[in-house]
């Protein structure tokens, strides 16, 4: 069981720097994503944690203990490989016992671990076989196994479904979440991918240039983000982002596409000349049936995506392109004109200069 | 197909065939003649009875020490082969993967590469005298040594490329897995670059087992190696072609049964199932 600490971390690679002083606290037995496009810095940071890569300055400790000169063994960590890093001499079997062979585990033991673990993971057909005879999802179990049979203090994962299919990657997300829930160690995910982010963590650390922006459940990072940035970036489709200026007591989206009374923004964008509107696609609703104070806007669907019981539909709105995300059987064509509202309260509101988040 | 790929096709042929003729020719010939009464030789008679006499005074004539020969050559090149091969691979390994600074990499690599360059005779004087100085003039130690370091950079060289193609993400799975430096390289490196160890060293035998300037210079009658025997049997007034060729043909055999092994081992993938 293993808390981690990242104490302003930083790494320069020569005049570049890739981390501008990190600081996060990781609780013991929390599953962390660390989540950013790419070049943000993210791998860079999780081969920090793991102690493939030394830090710049700052410092990275465990169970609050300084861990910087400690290679990845003695940190006790796992880690599964992007690209699986599965040793291609070795098989299957070999390949999930050589840690445990190293750390002089006795032989007993080891093959207990080993067939546990190919148990677990449905292995166990494939264990004389040698990774080039493996399909791609069976590669990225055995890498999954060779951590797990270390049952070290954490798990570090750097973005291990990015080579797989949709659909394996959706089950081997179920793998993931249920080896967690099995062993409850820390475990720390780095992923491009926001669904994943989403979908597996306890804590979405957003991260960008090197930076975190937000770090939070994914409930807060999804309905409270910090800033611009991460509002653009979680969330599928995106949230639709917009300047909205004032006037006469009111602010309006384009060109009156959308109107609303400043009392509706909250207290601290209230004073602002211009402001940046966020509306998530979902919260774009039918106005038919809708409260009356909500604002209303009419728009025509330019584009429709149906996807069976929603369909994702990019609206035309006078000179604005909106996305809305409208559920129900009833689904619009393309050139329908559509009357929609939205719940004020469920509105973004951020400050141009700062890009920082507005809230009551 | 339409004529004109036809005519393309059969051009392409045409031109392959003529370069395969210019390269094996030479060999028939030699390989032939090894077979032929010396007088066949000389008149240039293509329909010939074929004998094994050369052979048999080649191998087991009282006068002839190309058993020796064969043995010296055989012996230098194994030694020399595996001392350069040790030291590449590790000299390859440390500049590529240990820290070694990129100016230090860039300067040892260059250097080697000029020296590689060099005209080996240049060297052939100094090296004459030096060993004869430390008392291992016209030894084995003296010829191993000099095909060691004359073919080092072909090592350096090869086997980095061979090197750049091991993932680093195997050696830092290794390290994840708790182990250390030295049995990162001898369980998970090594065995990778198994197939990259068999061509290089299938080069760099036949390279010792062709050289002939620095074998000349410092080998005497017991120690000279079969490029230096060959040398031997054009004399100002005797040319033995029969045995010359028949001496050839044997020397081929080395060569050819290397290559083909190491042609299958270039052909093999690499680290076939590490990535994706």
């Amino acid at each position: 069981m293993s808390s981690i600490a990242l104490r302003g971390l930083v790494r320069r690679f020569g005049a570049v720097t890739t981390l501008h002083g990190i600081d996060l606290e990781i609780a013991d037995g929390a599953f962390v994503v660390l989540v950013g496009p790419s070049g943000c810095g993210k791998s860079t940071l999780l081969r920090l944690v793991a102690g493939l890569d030394q830090p710049s300055a700052g410092q990275v400790l465990m169970n609050g203990r300084v861990v910087n000169d400690l290679g990845p063994a003695e940190r006790d960590v796992a880690m599964v490989f992007q690209n699986y890093s599965l040793y291609p001499h070795m098989t299957v079997r070999r390949n999930l016992a050589f840690g445990l062979e190293n750390l002089r585990v006795p032989p007993g033991q080891i093959a207990e671990r080993v067939d546990e673990a190919a148990r677990v993971l449905e292995l166990t057909a494939l264990l004389e076989r040698k990774p080039a005879q493996l399909s791609g999802g069976q590669r990225q179990r055995v890498a999954m196994g060779r951590a797990m049979v270390r049952q070290p203090q954490a798990f570090l994962f750097d973005e291990p479904l990015s080579n797989l299919d949709a659909q394996l990657r959706a089950s081997m997300r179920v793998e993931i979440k249920k080896l967690h829930r099995r062993n409850g160690r820390t475990l720390v995910y780095v992923t491009h991918d926001q669904v994943e982010a989403m979908t597996l963590a306890d804590i979405i650390v957003v991260m960008r240039t090197g930076r975190i922006e937000q770090a939070g459940s994914p409930a807060e990072v999804f309905e409270r983000p910090a800033n611009l940035f991460v509002a653009g970036f979680i969330g599928s489709p995106a949230m639709n982002l917009r300047a909205v200026e004032r006037h006469d007591g009111a602010f309006t989206l384009g060109d009156d596409t959308l109107r609303m009374a400043a009392e509706l923004a909250p207290a601290p964008a209230r004073s602002l000349q211009r402001a940046v509107l966020g509306i998530r696609p979902d919260d774009l609703r039918p106005a038919a049936g809708a409260p009356v104070h909500w604002p209303r806007l009419t728009a025509a669907a330019k584009v429709v995506e149906p996807m069976g019981s929603e369909c994702i539909v990019t609206l035309g709105a006078g000179p604005l392109e909106l996305t809305a995300r409208l559920h129900g059987r009833s689904l619009p064509s393309e050139g329908d004109a559509l009357e929609l509202a939205v719940d004020p309260a469920t509105l973004h509101w951020f400050d141009p200069q700062s890009e920082r988040a507005l809230y009551p | 197909m339409r004529p004109r790929m036809r005519i393309a096709a059969g051009a392409r042929l045409a031109a392959l065939t003529l370069a395969a003729l210019a390269v094996l020719l030479p060999f028939v010939w030699i390989v032939a003649a090894s077979f032929k009464y010396e007088i066949d030789i000389t008149m240039g008679r293509l329909v010939f009875s074929p004998t094994i006499v050369h052979f048999d005074e080649l191998l087991f004539s009282r006068g002839s020490d190309f058993l020796r020969n064969y043995a010296n050559s055989f012996g230098v090149a194994l030694v020399s082969t595996a001392l350069c091969l040790s030291a590449g691979t590790l000299g390859a390994y440390a500049l590529d993967r240990l820290d070694t600074p990129a100016w230090l990499r860039h300067a040892l690599l260059g250097w080697s590469m000029l020296y590689y360059m060099t005209p080996q005779m240049t060297l052939v004087g100094s090296w004459y005298v030096l060993f004869r100085q430390v008392g291992l003039g016209e030894s084995y130690t003296a010829l191993v040594l000099t095909h060691t370091v004359m073919n080092l950079p072909m090592a350096l060289w090869l086997m980095g490329a061979f090197l750049r193609d091991v993932p680093v993400e195997l050696e830092e799975a290794a390290r994840v897995d708790a182990c250390g430096p030295v049995k990162t390289f001898t369980h998970v490196v090594l065995p990778l670059l198994r197939p990259g160890l068999l061509a290089t060293g299938a080069l760099l035998f036949i390279f010792s087992w062709n050289e002939f300037a620095v074998s000349l210079a410092l080998t005497r009658n017991e120690t000279a190696t079969v490029p230096v025997a060959l040398a031997k049997f054009a004399q100002d007034f005797d040319m033995k072609y029969g045995a010359m060729a028949a001496a050839a043909t044997l020397s081929l055999l080395p060569a050819l049964l290397l290559l083909l092994l190491a042609t299958r081992s270039l052909v093999r993938g690499l680290t076939q199932g590490a990535l994706k």
